[in-house]
């Protein structure tokens, strides 16, 4: 046993059950571990047996937080994805089922707080006010839309505009309620409305930030070790056929390959760079701007379908055009389609671009995927810019709405609603395509084989997720069940790629390289890009007059202020004090503290790692010598 | 199964009990699973001892690239046979109630052909060569990995991993645990 130090002479047992009081921690055999256990008992120790034994069971360190791993649902998929696939795909499924519980979460918070309160207090009918010049909103209920009924559900128009999954249908009202103790109390909607997503954020953002810093605690030095985690760490003991086991050194042996070969390649590479420093940055400097310039193309590309198909939508000679159902179904989803489109074009331009820029293979994979984050985020801005523009015009006083949309957050909606459709139908589409690639990719020939094989690239599929999930954050604000409707997406979705994963692709060990810090860096950037344009439009937009909780204000957030106005003034003022200079600037200044405190500490601790390295060679060193000595002196002794 | 059950004194489950990370019917379940490998020996005998070739019949150990060594060190005599008590002890420690720190230990045994207490370079070629299996590399491919290895993983330049720099790579490796797990 390596751990219990014979020199001394002391009684070997009570070494050990000084140390250990745990008999199942020792390397022995059975007999002597029951030697140990009756010995330790004998002299009145306690045994530290865990006796529960299923605390320790699920215990997998394979996740490196509880929340993730908090639920049961679907275990066994888990267990059948790690084997074949290993840890790091599991983790993407592990992403997939928390992202459904968020939304689950944040469906039955705006349930709880505004459809069931809206639904049960609304009881009135809309009656215009006396001396009102026009009842805007008496209007817009009582217009009747006729279409189609099954093209008005899947495109959010005509009747399905005036239910609960739209913004614009929850009124401005405070509503009067006898509660249980016969006092009559208030339930103010619209401000309830605006606390319950700004809640919902914040307790989104502090559950994002506490898994990103649980995942960078384990990724530190995680990328130093790669060929001894491969080689000791890599096999999965739980094989039992000669086929799978066969397969797994197959792949042991192909990732050793690849990980040698790189290895040789970095030294060229960087050769390369050296000799040809000049050429390398041009080149470099080329692709960043042709990148830019696709960007800029795609931007516009979704600009043009959008206003086109707007245009097509409601000419503005309405007399000249009266479109057949089937070409607004294609005009409504246009927009969405185009988008879908370039986000999933536009990385294989990206991938080949990538080539000429001659950069290591781990940076290589980060600026891949750093590049498409930005294109699925830039088209989603421009797809709000272009909503922007639809929709910012100040009706004039008698007016109800302009640029034809009497209810803009319905509309904007009604966006959202038909881009999660779209991209939910186009990813299943997408998946079937990939099926019947993959049984191409079975037959024999070398050229079916590089069109139909598939390697489950994590990346992508980690953006077709995380950017679905961009949507629900943005669009749920507008359309309150859309949550419902996302826990559906995401359950489905889960099985779809599944599927892809499974069916579709050939297997192989993926290495746990930082994917979770990488899961949650990306979506912490998508939650910025739902958040900004979500928290400017409750800034600064007018609500519609024609509909939504807010209107009759200013901006929804005047709604807000008059509602903080009506709270005693001790709450006023303490929240006054804390957003005043006197509170913020000493709590940021003792932030900064903190921060140059602990980037102090971590300077330390890596110098003082250092020099225990150098003390270890040194004694290394000596120990040597000191050996060397004594066979000298045994030697001589000898003689 | 009753049967199961009457082979075992209720004082022999509760040591196995104590002394493994099973529980008591998980011990039976054990004893039918090693029962089931050679089914008239162990009937006789329920601690028979069983030899190398027949507990490589178990179907993880039987196409596990190290399973001989697994068995060796796990056997009481060091010669690969195992009584149920080694399988025993062998199968706790695959299981999930293992932590951490104990499947290292014995996976730093398993790797250790030589027993010197160090993985050294002819350790570390034993293992990949096992791993790899009959795909082999070329000399000059194997030299560099090992080079690579002890590159990243030998703290004090001696040319072996010791324990403890064995431990510092497994600790780094979050999916070690759930590969190294044998379901019964």
């Amino acid at each position: 046993m390596q751990y219990v130090n014979n020199d001394t002479g002391a009684d070997d047992e009570d070494d050990i059950a000084n140390h250990f009081n745990d008999p199942r921690k020792e390397a022995v055999s059975m007999w002597m571990k029951i030697k140990l256990r009756n010995s330790l008992l004998n002299r009145g120790y306690e045994l530290d047996s865990n006796r529960s034994v299923g605390n320790n069971r699920n215990l997998s360190s394979t996740s490196p937080s509880k929340f993730f791993r908090r639920f049961s649902l679907w275990r066994k998929h888990f267990d059948l994805i790690e084997d074949e696939f290993g840890n790091g795909t599991k983790a993407y499924f592990v992403l997939i089922r928390w992202l459904m519980f968020l939304n689950l979460f944040q469906f039955v918070l705006y349930l709880f707080f505004i459809v069931v309160p809206f639904v049960v207090l609304e009881v009135d009918e809309p009656k215009c006010p006396a001396n009102a010049t026009n009842c805007c909103l008496v209007d817009y209920l009582n217009a009747d839309n006729n279409g189609n009924y099954f093209l008005d559900f899947i495109q959010g128009s005509g009747y399905m505009e005036k239910t609960l999954l739209f913004q614009g249908f929850y009124r401005n009202s405070v509503y009067e309620y006898e509660s249980i103790d016969g006092k009559t109390r208030y339930y103010n909607l619209p401000f309830f409305y605006v606390w319950t997503t700004i809640a919902y954020f914040f307790i989104c953002l502090c559950i994002i930030v506490y898994e990103a810093s649980q995942g960078f605690k384990v990724q530190i030095g995680d990328s130093l070790l790669t060929y001894s985690k491969l080689v000791f760490a890599s096999w999965n003991y739980s094989i039992r056929t000669t086929e799978k086991a066969s397969k797994r050194s197959a792949d042991v042996r192909k990732n050793l390959e690849e990980l040698l070969v790189n290895d040789c390649t970095e030294t060229t590479r960087k050769k390369y760079i050296k000799s040809n420093y000049n050429k390398v940055v041009t080149i470099r400097v080329v692709v960043n701007i042709l990148v830019v310039v696709i960007l800029a193309a795609v931007s516009f590309g979704i600009f043009t379908a959008f206003v086109y198909s707007n245009n097509q939508l409601s000419p503005v000679d309405r007399e000249i055009f009266h479109l057949s159902d089937v070409m607004r179904f294609v005009y409504e989803y246009l927009p969405s389609v185009v988008i879908y489109l370039s986000n999933a074009i536009i990385p294989f331009l990206f991938q080949g671009l990538i080539r000429f820029e001659q950069y290591s293979a781990t940076f290589t994979i980060r600026l891949n995927l750093l590049r498409m984050v930005i294109l699925r985020m830039f088209s989603l801005c421009v797809l709000y810019a272009t909503l922007y523009a639809k929709i910012n015009c100040v009706p004039g006083e008698l007016e109800c709405g302009c640029n034809d949309i009497l209810c803009w957050e319905t509309f904007v909606g009604q966006q959202m609603y038909k881009l999660t459709l779209t991209t939910f139908a186009l990813q299943l589409l997408t998946t079937i395509i990939n099926y019947l690639r993959s049984l191409v990719g079975k037959l024999n020939h070398k050229f079916a084989k590089t069109i139909g094989e598939q390697s489950f690239d994590i990346s992508n599929h980690v953006l077709d997720v995380v950017y679905l999930q961009t949507i629900a954050w943005f669009g749920s604000y507008y359309a309150p069940l859309l949550p419902a409707i996302f826990v559906i997406v995401f359950f489905c979705m889960f099985y779809i790629k599944k599927f892809a994963c499974l069916v579709n692709s050939v297997p192989t060990i993926h290495q746990t390289t930082e994917t979770h810090s990488m899961f949650m860096s990306v979506i912490l950037v998508s939650f910025m890009f739902a958040l900004g344009p979500l928290g400017l439009s409750i800034s600064e937009l007018q609500p519609s007059k024609s509909c939504s909780p807010f209107k009759d204000f200013a901006t929804t957030w005047d709604m807000v202020i008059k509602a903080f106005n009506s709270l005693p003034k001790i709450v006023q003022n303490i929240l006054f004090f804390l957003s005043s200079t006197a509170f913020t600037l000493p709590v940021f200044i003792i932030l900064c503290c903190i921060i140059y405190y602990k980037i102090a500490v971590i300077s330390a601790n890596s110098s003082r790692i250092k020099k225990l390295h150098e003390t270890l060679l040194a004694r290394k060193e000596d120990n040597n010598f000191i050996k060397k000595k004594k066979r000298m002196i045994h030697e001589q002794r000898r003689f | 199964m009753g049967q199961g059950k009457s082979q075992f004194s209720e004082e022999e489950l509760q040591d196995y009990q104590d002394l493994t990370y099973f529980t008591k019917k998980e011990v039976l379940y054990a004893h039918q699973k090693f029962k089931s490998l050679a089914p008239e020996k162990v009937g006789h005998n329920k601690n028979a001892k069983l030899p190398l070739s027949k507990v490589l019949m178990y179907p993880e150990l039987g196409v596990n690239p190290f399973g001989e060594r697994i068995c060796k060190v796990f056997s009481s005599g060091h010669d690969g046979d195992c009584t149920f008590e080694d399988f025993l002890d062998m199968m706790s420690v695959f299981s999930d109630g293992a932590p951490k720190a104990v499947k290292a230990e014995h996976a730093f045994r398993i790797f250790d052909f030589d027993g010197d207490d160090m993985l050294g370079v002819s350790d570390l070629r034993q293992v990949v060569e096992r791993l790899i299996g009959s795909n082999e590399l070329s000399e000059n491919e194997m030299l560099h990995l090992i080079q690579n290895i002890l590159e990243e993983a030998d703290l004090d330049d001696d040319g072996a991993l010791s324990f403890a720099e064995f431990e510092h790579i497994i600790d780094k490796s979050s999916d070690f645990s759930s590969a190294f797990r044998i379901r019964l």
